[in-house]
């Protein structure tokens, strides 16, 4: 019992603190995560010194044959650059690419399993912000080679995406992968940019009215594809007031599975009352992650709301 | 003395009727008082007619009836078992429904769904608890007490391992847990108001032979009270009540543990004027908790559970303190 009080302390916690703490800490645009000078995609010579997210000079010797990846977007990276074959170990979250629902197992949500991960003999470990630093120290004092990695804007991503293609020399698809998302957001926004920005509500979960507010990808995917987060000022995820909802009476309500069944949704009182639900407006991410996930799918979900937005401009 | 008591009602209504007042007007959207006057006339523009009529009615009345609810049970809890640390959760009523809204949440039933759902198993729970608990036609208090409080135990842990299981939805296993009037609509009203309503009302009936109770079994039996009956129907009518608060608001703690307390403290123990102040008591105790919940980071919400808890909790340290309660003052 004792134990169950503090486990749920912990969870509110964690919910609550990023809530609280994000203001004080802006999302770093930009970040280099590369040495100054100017891009230069090649070959990597190994070794290879990077500056991770947690400022910390990490030695790669040589190529990662043995890669872990603790963070389910990383792993969509690395499978995105076809080093996917080198990983030997995923988190219980993992779930795209398919293949790596086969892959074995080495975190779940309590963290990475230390002796699952020495069994794989990695020579290199993609930790992200979510590991935490403890388990980060633990695995070093192990002896291994953790690279952090930590991406809340698309702008991350991208950097995420050079660092791991430095890392594991493929520095080349990187890039094509970085050029195709850059593109698909110049072009969403050559075509959405004109029009007039529409007010869209995220609906992350309907028991509570959870939303996403700013420093999130979907308040970011919102922006990019012509519309305004209607919680845009109010940091990470909060829980939103249905009275406020319904002064604003969003023209668009955006949700994912994850928030419950459309048509159980769209009776809630509050939300039935919106312009969106009046007028049919209600519109359903067909996967979540695409729109939560630091990985090259990111942009997938920004064309999904970019047509539910402004489907005027994708006929 | 008992007249000063009794002379305390009439402010505590008066107290109880300006804060629904204040709680109709305020939240992340404003409207005055005369407005509310122009709304329920049939006027006011349409947005505020919706958030108050459909949104902010149902969840101030639930919010009254919900702590009016768990404070009276709360109370004849503490008396029946003769224990201060008493509460209408001790003997797991809610542990079953967070177990049913997790398994609702899971199988995403959604919102009603999950209300249901949490309501039958809270009922199963405590069904559980008592044939555990029964001892031939008897049904003694400590052993109530045990297996509430392992069924508890139990509940909690099956829940963490569901949650383990089903990462998705740990946040909203969470969040319901932490308790909010948020999603409340007039179908939650429909339903629990009856029941809270007649189940106080039934208890009540009871009162004066839970102050014969309190002082012991056996006493109470010379004074011709059927202990045993008032055992039953004080449990499975307070279970019902609990299940059915918890079943719409989720787990809002510390209501049913304090208001009695502080109660008692302003009206002495004798439960026929007890049990109607801590009615009044939990109402604005829970009004005025989700006017805060509602206000204090608007437009974001705060769970209510959240608020009783860091609210009530020191305040509740504060009277201990001040007043120094003794157990006899049960």
């Amino acid at each position: 019992m004792k134990q169950n009080k503090a486990l749920f302390f912990l969870l509110i916690l964690l919910l609550v603190l990023p809530v609280c703490a994000c203001s004080d800490h802006p999302p770093k645009q930009n970040r280099e995560s590369t040495p100054a000078g100017p891009v230069v995609i090649g070959k990597t010579v190994y070794p290879l010194k990077v500056r991770d997210f947690m400022e910390r000079e990490v030695t790669i010797e040589k190529l990662p044959q043995r890669i872990v990846s603790l963070s389910p977007s990383t792993t969509e990276t690395l499978f995105a650059l076809q080093a996917g074959s080198r990983v030997v170990g995923v988190t219980n979250y993992d779930d795209y690419p398919p293949e790596v629902l086969d892959l074995p197992k080495v975190g779940n949500f309590k963290g990475p399993n230390i002796e699952a991960i020495v069994q794989q003999k990695p020579d290199l470990i993609f930790a992200s912000d979510k590991t935490g630093k403890e388990q980060i120290e633990v695995l070093e004092k192990a002896g291994f080679t953790v690279v952090m990695l930590q991406a809340r804007n698309i702008a991350q991503t991208m950097d995420s995406i050079r660092t791991i293609g430095q890392i594991t020399d493929s520095q080349e698809q990187a890039h094509t992968i970085i050029q195709d998302m850059n593109n698909k957001i110049s072009d969403i926004a050559a075509k959405t940019g004109s029009l007039p920005r529409i007010k869209t509500y995220y609906l992350v979960y309907a028991s509570g009215n959870y939303t996403a507010g700013s420093d999130t990808f979907i308040d970011e995917l919102i922006t990019l594809s012509g519309g305004e987060n209607v919680a845009g000022d109010m940091t990470g995820w909060v829980k939103f007031s249905l009275e406020k909802l319904v002064e604003i009476n969003p023209p668009v309500i955006i949700t994912s599975p994850h928030a419950g069944d459309l048509k159980s949704i769209v009776t809630l009182p509050g939300i039935k009352e919106t312009k969106a639900v009046k007028e049919g407006n209600i519109h359903m991410i067909s996967n979540e992650n695409i729109v939560t996930r630091s990985s090259p799918r990111i942009v997938l979900g920004l064309e999904e709301m970019a047509r539910y937005l402004h489907p005027e401009a994708f006929e | 003395m008992k007249l000063t008591n009794r002379s305390l009602l009439v402010p505590s209504l008066m107290l109880l009727f300006l804060s629904v007042a204040v709680s109709l007007s305020s939240g992340a959207v404003s409207i005055p008082l005369k407005e509310i006057v122009t709304i329920i006339g049939g006027g006011g523009s349409e947005t505020n007619r919706i958030i108050l009529l459909s949104l902010r009615l149902p969840r101030v009345l639930e919010a009254a009836m919900v702590g009016a609810g768990l404070s009276v049970v709360g109370t004849f809890f503490q008396g029946l078992l003769r224990n201060p640390m008493a509460d209408p959760y001790v003997l797991g009523v809610s542990s079953g429904a967070a177990f049913g809204a997790t398994i609702a949440i899971i199988l995403g039933l959604g919102v009603l769904g999950v209300g249901f759902t949490a309501f039958f198993f809270a009922l199963l729970t405590i069904s559980i608890v008592y044939i555990i608990a029964k001892n031939g036609p008897k049904v003694t208090m400590s052993s109530m007490l045990l297996a509430g409080i392992a069924i508890s135990a139990f509940m909690y842990s099956v829940i963490s391992l569901l949650m383990l299981f089903n990462h998705n939805e740990l946040s909203r296993i969470v969040f319901w847990t932490m308790g909010s009037f948020s999603l409340t609509g007039w179908n939650d009203v429909f339903f629990s108001a009856p029941l809270i309503t007649a189940g106080c009302l039934i208890m009540y009936l009871f009162a004066r032979d839970m102050n014969a109770i309190i002082t012991g079994d056996e006493i109470a039996e010379h004074l011709g009270v059927n202990t045993e009956l008032v055992k039953r129907v004080v449990l499975s009518v307070g279970s019902l009540i609990t299940a059915a608060s918890v079943s719409i608001g989720g787990i809002i703690g510390f209501v049913g543990l304090i208001v009695p307390h502080i109660a008692r403290l302003l009206v002495g123990p004798d439960n026929r004027i007890l049990v109607p102040f801590s009615a009044v008591f939990g109402a604005i105790f829970l009004v005025v908790t989700d006017t805060l919940a509602r206000t204090l980071l608007a437009p974001a919400e705060i769970p209510a559970g959240i608020i009783t808890a860091t609210c009530g909790g020191p305040f509740f340290l504060y009277l201990l303190v001040k007043t120094k309660i003794k157990n006899e003052g049960m």
